[in-house]
């Protein structure tokens, strides 16, 4: 990390402190910081950033914090002049979990918000497209990467399973049979 | 004014019809038609084109059979570009929800004779991810496979002794996965629709 790059982020850091009092410096790691912000900033801060060079959304990433009862979702941005990523992480309820959709901030999110609809059940609001199914067509039970989603039985109830007992050493291999 | 005679190359030749005796049946219709499914197997097995589905990760190992090391075009196997021209599909890996509609579909719209491998363990019997929420267990329930090749994922010797392996069941006529799904399609179509629901596919690309 060089001098100037230090320099650009502690300028950009004081400005960030002083426009978002509510947006706490959770780590730093050099070209990596994480911010914890508000649901009800994220919008501002977002289109902020986007005009400060963070043209990239990376990704959106959720992780269900199922003691606390929240879903986390974390918007992941990177700036190609600087080589500075900026993780962006709000707090939700966990029960009818919704969100305001950033599509209108970047496009690109369309994708992102889909699969997150599609693996937590997390609702985008302004963004019709995101109920449509992405990997899990007509799925049938509860968004899959939940926690209290059991991936075992799912499987066990849902798919056909295959039992036998394996023979080993070199006069194991029964012959295949078409079942 | 008389009509001029036109120079006689210019007139078909006429032939004397020639009765032949056609000479005694030495063979069964039955014989003959199984002597033409002999030279149909052997053709058959020197020329596969095949359509690699990758639906895995076993597909890391195909690039490596295919360049000069292993070099699969030796075999007379040649990678395809569309479903309607190839002879073999190659499920590299398990079968998940989304890919299983789209691999009947690509195995439906390839010509007969088609022949199926499956690559790995997780086509056998899902493998690592057999308690995974979207992976179907077992290939063999939805489409015929012909031959497994084992290993996880596996290397490129196995995958070309897989291959002559295939090679050997098409010219033997052993490889009758294709007429087993013709002739068993309820039973398929019944697995299929147990399995994902319904196999028509509704996305942006298929409205
Ligand atoms: S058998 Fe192994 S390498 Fe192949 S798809 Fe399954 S996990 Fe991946």
């Amino acid at each position: 990390m060089t001098n100037s790059m230090n320099s650009v982020k502690a300028r950009w850091a004081a400005q960030m402190r002083g426009m978002f009092p509510d947006a706490r410096l959770k780590k730093d790691r050099g070209t990596e910081m994480t911010y914890e912000i508000l649901p009800r900033d994220l919008h501002q801060i977002l289109a902020y950033l986007k005009n400060s060079g963070w043209r990239q959304l990376s990704m959106i990433t959720g992780v269900d914090w199922i003691e606390e009862g929240q879903f986390e979702l974390v918007y992941n941005l990177f700036d190609w002049e600087q080589g500075l990523r900026v993780l962006l992480s709000i707090r939700i309820g966990r029960d009818k979990p919704q969100v305001l959709t950033i599509t209108n901030i970047y496009a690109g999110a369309q994708y992102y918000e889909r699969e997150i609809h599609e693996f937590f059940g997390i609702e985008f609001i302004g963004n019709e497209d995101a109920l449509k199914s992405l990997f899990l067509e007509r799925w049938d039970a509860l968004p899959p990467l939940r926690k209290d989603f059991d991936s075992r039985a799912y499987s066990d109830k849902k798919y056909v399973k295959r039992f036998y007992d394996p023979v080993y050493g070199p006069q194991g291999g029964a012959p295949f049979e078409r079942s | 004014m008389p009509k001029k005679q036109l120079p006689s190359r210019f007139y078909p030749v006429k032939h004397e019809m020639q009765t032949v005796e056609a000479p005694a049946e030495k063979i069964s219709p039955q014989q003959r038609a199984e002597t033409w499914e002999k030279i149909a197997q052997y053709f058959r097995a020197n020329s596969l084109w095949m359509l690699n589905y990758c639906t895995g990760c076993c597909a890391i190992e195909l690039p490596l059979v295919m360049t000069s090391r292993f070099d699969m075009e030796r075999l007379g196997m040649m990678p395809m570009a569309t479903p309607r021209q190839a002879d073999i599909l190659l499920v590299t890996g398990y079968a998940s929800l989304k890919t299983l509609r789209r691999l009947i579909y690509t195995y439906e719209q390839m010509g007969t004779p088609k022949y199926v491998v499956a690559f790995g363990p997780c086509a056998v019997n899902g493998g690592i991810y057999h308690d995974a929420y979207a992976v179907l267990n077992r290939l063999d329930l939805y489409l015929p496979v012909d031959l497994y090749i084992a290993g996880c994922m596996p290397k490129p010797e196995a995958v070309m002794s897989g291959f002559m392996k295939l090679i050997e069941l098409i010219e033997s006529g052993k490889a009758t996965g294709w007429k087993d799904y013709e002739q068993r399609y309820e039973w398929y179509k019944k697995n299929q629709l147990e399995a994902v629901g319904e196999v028509f596919i509704h996305d942006e690309f298929h409205e």
